[in-house]
């Protein structure tokens, strides 16, 4: 019986060449999750859009409008130059839609390369600690519980504040500035600022993928092929990281997109608390943050920042829930 | 069919006195509290290009045997030589270079395989780790030993959750020749599959014996299998070696009352012969707590009462055939 069904399944595989790598399979399975798919557009045009802001924003990033009468001024304001600002013009009379852009490009590089970061730095050491055991598993994971155990805002309100207020230079190579700098279409001194402001994000924000991925070592390690890769005298850094963390990378993958959510409202929130991204430099927070101190006479004017805030982070949570079953092994095809 | 009965054979692996515990922790401080003796003594030789099947039940440390000789885990005291090379005295570099001639075939054919990797990288990597740096080389490679598993060259490019239990034993079958070894641990390798496909890898295995003269240290737990495949068998209760003999005597006549037991639980098809069925009373005690003396008098037909006092000795108590009991 078994051998004709072996026969059988090996006729029906499709032939060489046309094999459906796990990738094909796990993206096929993607664009069934119609959210997910809708959340992924909405992202790309986002993305493009604050690519774009230098070429499609309307006026210079910071120009005062102060032949604007009415400061804030609604959505259609004309400017003293008779040009039409298409979301209005804020208290300074700085144009709205051209600040959203660059805000976008700023609040958006930054969940980007805090996610991108702290994964990375989670994903290692959870896969060492969870792979190799000992003293560093339990150095890493009492650092994990000592992190996830404080209440995050209160800390993060003290860090940002100390160091944004004090101008806290990181030691980092010239190229990570200017790669932040060019990120966010903003001066170095500026893009320094955000550096900062990232790296406290990223010093809390990487023992979540830490302890999924110790967890996935912890399973994985006991498993046969593990075992037949020492067998074979395989090194632990080859087992770690080409057989572990590939392995393990499905939860992570989920767990980032989540993230990405997270930090976009973690940003905000500490911007809107005044200790997140600087002005001049316009990020959603701090456009929220100014709003505040208008909305009761001008209510559209949170709405500006707020609607796309809403629109990414409820987009990065389809997407996560989208690979979430994308990748559930437990689901066929 | 079996090569003859060898003791013209030169002798491949001598492990002597192999002891593996497992230790025990508890309290605040993870302090060991105990051992478990998972393997206690156990000495044997495997010869140059036989198959020497270990049986015993399950939790009897047959397959920390294998793991122990291995160096996957380990030791608490003995020696394991190979060819001369005293196994756990190796540095790792010099251990790296003996994994080329010791591998090890699975039980379980779905854990044994990285879910994401191609089946053919699978098989490459074990000699991409001892230097075959050259791509076709190792392709090349790749194809020879899906050809001489019975699996096809366009199978390199596909994930193991394409196959099924018995072509992917096929690759781990594969995976472990790569390296053209000289010794290989098959660690329950047919107990997953279906009775027909069992066959077939065993068959698979013996033919490839024949072809490259390596040696097999063969874990099982079902006798009929054992005995398909082995030409000399030991027999494990409880971390110790009861039994070592060639296969013929063994199965003929076994000596132990343990392998006695074992012997009678074999079915045979006739419905008509009725078998005199040893039954053992109770359960297998703890390797925690072994009994004293011979570990398996509070469940043997025939214990008397220095069983209980004095371990016997392994001794050979026919010409290649080893026991340790008091009463045979």
């Amino acid at each position: 019986m078994s051998v004709s069904a072996e026969s059988l399944t090996l006729r029906k595989l499709p032939r060489e060449g046309k094999e459906e790598s796990q990738f094909q399979i796990v993206l096929r399975r993607f664009l069934r999750h119609r959210l997910a798919v809708a959340s992924v557009a909405v992202i790309v045009v986002l993305f493009v859009a604050a690519l774009l802001a230098p070429l499609v924003a309307p006026f210079p990033r910071d120009a005062v409008d102060i032949a604007v009468a009415t400061r804030p001024g609604p959505p259609g304001t004309m400017s003293s130059q008779g040009e039409m600002h298409p979301l209005g013009v804020d208290h300074l009379g700085r144009d709205l839609f051209t600040r959203l852009l660059y805000g976008a490009r700023v609040s958006l590089s930054i969940a980007f390369i805090v996610v991108v970061v702290s994964e990375l730095f989670g994903v290692v050491l959870g896969a060492v600690a969870g792979f190799m055991g000992g003293w560093f598993d339990t150095v890493i994971s009492r650092l994990v519980e000592f992190l996830l155990s404080i209440p995050t805002l209160p800390i993060l309100l003290i860090t940002a504040s100390i160091l944004i207020k004090t101008e806290a230079q990181l030691p980092l190579p010239a190229v990570a500035t200017d790669f932040v700098s060019w990120m966010l279409a903003a001066p170095i001194q500026e893009a320094n600022k955000v550096v900062v402001l990232m790296a406290i994000l990223i010093l809390l924000g990487w023992t979540g993928a830490a302890r999924l991925m110790r967890g996935m070592a912890l399973t994985l390690r006991n498993q046969d092929f593990v075992e037949a890769l020492r067998a074979v005298g395989a090194s632990n850094t080859r087992i770690i990281f080409r057989h572990i963390i590939p392995n393990g990378l499905a939860p992570i993958l989920v767990n980032a997109s989540l993230g990405l959510a997270g930090i976009v409202i973690a940003e905000a929130t500490l911007s809107f608390l005044g200790v997140g991204v600087q002005e001049p430099t316009p990020s959603w927070g701090n456009m929220l943050s100014t709003a505040q101190s208008y909305m009761f006479q001008h209510p559209w004017l949170p709405l500006i920042p707020g609607i796309p805030l809403c629109l990414v982070t409820i987009a990065f949570n389809f997407i996560g829930d989208g690979l979430r079953d994308a990748l559930d092994p437990r689901l066929k095809r | 069919m079996a090569p003859t009965v060898s003791t013209a054979h030169k002798d491949l692996l001598v492990v002597q006195n192999l002891k593996t515990y497992f230790p025990v922790r508890s309290g605040v401080f993870q302090r060991v509290s105990a051992w478990v003796k998972a393997v206690d003594d156990v000495s044997f030789t495997v010869r140059e290009g036989e198959t020497f099947g270990l049986v015993g039940e399950s939790g009897c440390g047959k397959t920390t045997v294998s793991r122990s000789i291995l160096r996957l885990i380990p030791t608490q005291g003995g020696s394991v030589f190979f060819d001369g090379q005293e196994v756990f005295r190796l540095r790792s570099q010099e251990l790296k270079a003996l994994r080329r001639h010791m591998q090890i075939v699975f039980q379980d054919p779905y854990s044994s395989l990285d879910p994401r990797m191609p089946v053919g990288d699978i098989i490459a990597e074990s000699l991409l780790i001892h230097g075959v740096k050259n791509r076709s080389e190792r392709n090349a490679a790749v194809q020879e030993m899906l050809a001489k598993v019975g699996l096809n060259p366009y199978h390199a490019h596909r994930y193991p959750h394409e196959f099924s239990g018995g072509q992917r034993q096929r690759i781990g079958i594969a995976r472990a020749l790569a390296l053209n070894p000289r010794f290989i641990v098959c660690d329950e390798p047919v107990s997953a599959l279906d009775v027909s496909i069992q066959s077939q890898i065993l068959n698979l295995l013996k033919d490839l014996q024949r072809e490259y003269g390596f040696s097999y240290l063969f874990v099982a737990h079902d006798l009929s299998v054992v005995e398909h495949i082995s030409d000399r068998v030991g027999v494990m209760y409880l971390g110790k070696l009861v039994e070592m003999a060639p296969r013929e005597s063994l199965f003929i006549e076994p000596l132990h009352p343990y392998t006695r037991a074992l012997m009678s639980a074999i079915p045979v098809p006739d419905p008509r012969r009725r078998r005199e069925r040893i039954v053992l009373k109770g359960e297998v005690p703890s390797p925690l707590n072994p009994p004293s003396g011979c570990r398996f008098h509070p469940r043997c037909p025939i214990a008397q009462e220095v069983c209980g006092k004095v371990e016997p000795a392994f001794t050979e108590k026919r010409p290649d055939h080893w026991v340790a009991c008091h009463l045979v």
